[in-house]
């Protein structure tokens, strides 16, 4: 079978106007490259940063056809050693354009490059954005990889935010009326949440699900399974935990799409699982508890040199401290902690508030008023509904409140018997 | 004097005024001398939990100022409100204004001031300093030694002992039949005990008592407390222990994030068992240690769970070690 042409070319927008999303920071870029050379205190170089699919290859193409300029552009799928790099834009960084357009030189993916693979790389970007004779727009995910101290510096930083559902699914309607494929409305706003702001893979999504003439629903949609993206992160697990070299676990993060916080928690979670021996865990486990200082202390103190030390820690730290685990595959699950915050978010603040109340009556702080007044409230609660009533009327409590007080009285087995 | 109406009885049965402390009598005596002079010097109240600082605060503010003297004084929480930025604001804006009337001074009190950080310590010498004219300030703290020593030096250093059991009993026993509450003299007793001097502890625990029904005893304080209080380190220890991590961990996580306990309380709890563990006593130490870590890292931004999961997973390995 002839493989179909796939959607996220077919419907890759040819002009500025045709984007999904992120209109302000398209603005800002097209914005930077027509004042580029003309005024001496802006950057040299733009980096473009933000998650997958968010449009930023997309941006570029498409503006360097809006204004007439030849892209020279250099990604992943290169070998971006210092001497390819030379060969491929070095010309096209100081001549003049044969047809005498100007130019863009584009390197996408620049967080993508492995220290040993690309060596010298950074140095000749680095030269790059002092000499080159026309704009340099880099991309990557992530613009605080430590890799990057140096270039950042030089570029004019400017962040492409996932695409919002409310801005998707417009353009996800479009394409399937054009494909004929009767979508359900709730099936397309699913499939663009589920991809979290990935427009690509919303199209990929959109294109193995459906087929032409078809219908998609929102079960079609539910059934799927979050395989790709899951087994990224699952091979990105694996290749940390099983890693023999500090730097083979350090690269092996480079390949994942999710942020370090996001990678923290995987590794967190299944740590216990890859460590199966109690001595290895501990390491590890100090090793990660070690990184999270770094990293909070990195995001308080605006410090982001120590994070590439959190990231050493949290992937070379694990790998080592595996010494006398059982080797073999391990199953791996999704970070608990992370749907559990979400489920208990709006709990937690409805506790909040009640603590505020409660601290305001009995001068106390909403920690003290935790551990020394809320414990004997609900007790109060559990045995007299009267007295309960009348304290939540002195305190204050709305009838939220005194619902969620309830329902942190015991279990639901007790419940019942309450009023015997 | 037997109103219906529901309140917390701590609040209802504390006192307004430095006549109606019972305890702590020679700090009420110097705090009246301020009053006879009207005058008075920074202050630092420091004393375990329920041992009478806010009270004293602000009785010493009542008489000092007389019934309207919330318009004088301020009340703040180092650890809701901690941090730089409101000593900055709130407390200078209220310090600097001076106070209205024929009062001398206005009064801020800040409450478990051995919560806020070393920068917003610093922060407050300089407001202390500054309009010490206007204002008096009297913070109150568990351990004065969390104070920094330039303001332990500017203020006048009140200690606050524990209440003693016997005086415990006999206030609460003046509660109890105030309330109309059917307790034993050994029930009584035992909330004395439990509580361990802390006056607030105490009264909480006869206010829950009196929600049962019947008459209370020794026995049924007991069982009370357990459920008020139980000993949720303990578990979690056990589970660490017995070599699985990963349930302990995940006890920990629901104390944290579902029954939203505060990180520190956890610590505390665990802090007092670690002794009891059957471990080699070297190994004792070494948990202390690692726990000391922790809370050091969760005073530094460090998230609570990863930093006890640590400390869980030594604990695990160390359990897990032939013995001998």
């Amino acid at each position: 079978m002839r493989p179909a042409e796939q959607w996220e070319e077919k419907y890759r927008p040819s002009s500025i106007s045709e984007i999904v999303g992120n209109k302000e920071a398209i603005g800002r870029l097209v914005e930077w490259v027509r004042k580029w050379g003309k005024d001496p205190k802006a950057k040299r170089g733009a980096l473009i940063y933000g998650p997958p699919g968010s449009g930023k290859t997309v941006a570029v193409e498409a503006l360097a056809r809006d204004l007439g300029l030849d892209l020279i552009e250099v990604n992943a799928s290169d070998d971006r050693s210092k001497g390819k790099l030379e060969r491929m834009i070095g010309g096209a960084a100081s001549g003049m354009s044969i047809l005498g357009k100007g130019k863009i030189l584009f390197l996408d993916e620049v967080d993508g490059m492995s220290p040993s693979m690309d060596s010298g790389a950074m140095d000749y970007i680095d030269e790059l954005l002092s000499k080159a004779n026309y704009p340099v727009i880099l991309a990557a995910n992530n613009a605080w990889d430590p890799k990057l101290g140096r270039i950042r510096q030089k570029c004019e930083l400017i962040e492409f935010k996932r695409i919002g559902v409310r801005e998707a699914v417009p353009f996800l309607k479009r394409v399937a009326e054009e494909e004929g494929i009767r979508a359900d409305p709730e099936a397309l706003k699913l499939l663009a949440e589920r991809n979290r702001g990935d427009l690509r893979a919303m199209l990929k999504d959109l294109q193995t699900l459906s087929h032409p003439g078809g219908a998609l629903t929102k079960e079609d949609v539910q059934g799927a399974s979050r395989r790709d993206r899951t087994d990224l992160i699952f091979n990105v697990l694996k290749n940390v935990f099983s890693a023999k070299s500090c730097q083979s676990a350090k690269i092996a993060i480079n390949e994942a799409e999710v942020d370090h916080e996001m990678l923290f928690e995987w590794i967190y979670e299944n740590a216990p699982l890859w460590l199966s021996d109690p001595g290895d865990l501990a390491n590890g486990m100090e090793a990660l508890a070690k990184a999270d200082l770094l990293f909070n202390i990195a995001k308080r103190e605006q410090n982001w040199g120590l994070i590439s030390y959190a990231i050493d820690l949290m992937t070379a730290g694990v790998a080592m401290a595996k010494e006398r685990s059982r080797a073999g595959w391990v199953p791996m699950r999704f970070p608990e902690r992370i749907a559990l915050m979400a489920k208990t978010r709006s709990e937690r603040a409805i506790r909040q508030r009640v603590l505020g109340r409660i601290a305001r009556r009995c001068h106390l702080s909403r920690a003290s008023a935790s551990a020394s007044v809320l414990p004997y409230v609900l007790e109060i609660a559990r045995n007299d509904s009267k007295a309960f009533k009348g304290l939540a009327e002195w305190f204050g409590f709305d009838g939220e409140e005194i619902e969620f007080l309830k329902s942190l009285c015991g279990s639901p087995a007790r419940r019942g018997s309450k009023e015997a | 004097m037997a109103e219906e109406r529901h309140m917390m009885w701590t609040e209802k049965y504390r006192p307004r005024t430095l006549d109606e402390i019972r305890d702590q009598s020679e700090i009420v005596s110097r705090l009246k001398k301020f009053v006879e002079e009207r005058s008075m010097p920074h202050c630092l109240f420091a004393g375990p939990p329920g041992t009478g600082k806010t009270t004293a605060a602000l009785c010493l503010a009542h008489d000092l100022f007389g019934e309207r003297f919330m318009d004088l004084f301020m009340e703040l929480n180092a650890s809701d409100e901690r941090g730089i930025d409101v000593i900055r604001t709130t407390v200078k804006e209220f310090a600097r204004a001076a106070a209205i009337s024929e009062a001398p001074f206005k009064i801020l009190v800040l409450d478990e001031a051995d919560n806020m950080t070393g920068d917003a310590q610093q922060a407050l010498r300089r407001t202390m300093e500054r309009y010490t004219d206007t204002c008096r300030f009297i913070l109150c703290c568990n351990y004065s030694s969390k104070i920094i020593e330039p303001i332990q030096s500017r203020c006048a250093i009140f200690r606050f002992s524990p209440l003693g059991e016997g005086d415990v009993k006999d206030f609460l026993g003046w509660i109890a039949k105030n309330e109309g509450v059917d307790i034993t003299d050994g029930g009584l007793g035992a909330i004395a005990r439990i509580s361990e001097g802390d006056l607030r502890r105490a009264i909480n625990l006869l206010q829950a008592a009196s929600s049962l029904k019947g008459e209370i005893d020794e026995d049924s304080i007991h069982r009370l407390a357990g459920r008020i209080e139980p000993r949720y380190a303990k578990e979690i220890l056990e589970l660490a222990i017995k070599g699985n991590f990963s349930e302990s961990r995940k006890r920990l996580r629901s104390l944290l994030l579902e029954k939203g306990l505060s990180p520190l309380d956890i610590i505390r709890q665990i802090h007092g068992e670690i002794f009891q563990i059957e471990l080699q006593e070297r190994d004792k130490l070494l948990l202390a240690e690692m726990l000391g870590e922790a809370d050091f890292r969760i005073s530094q931004g460090g998230d609570p769970e990863v930093q006890m999961s640590a400390f869980l997973a030594k604990l695990a390995s160390l359990s897990s070690r032939p013995r001998g």
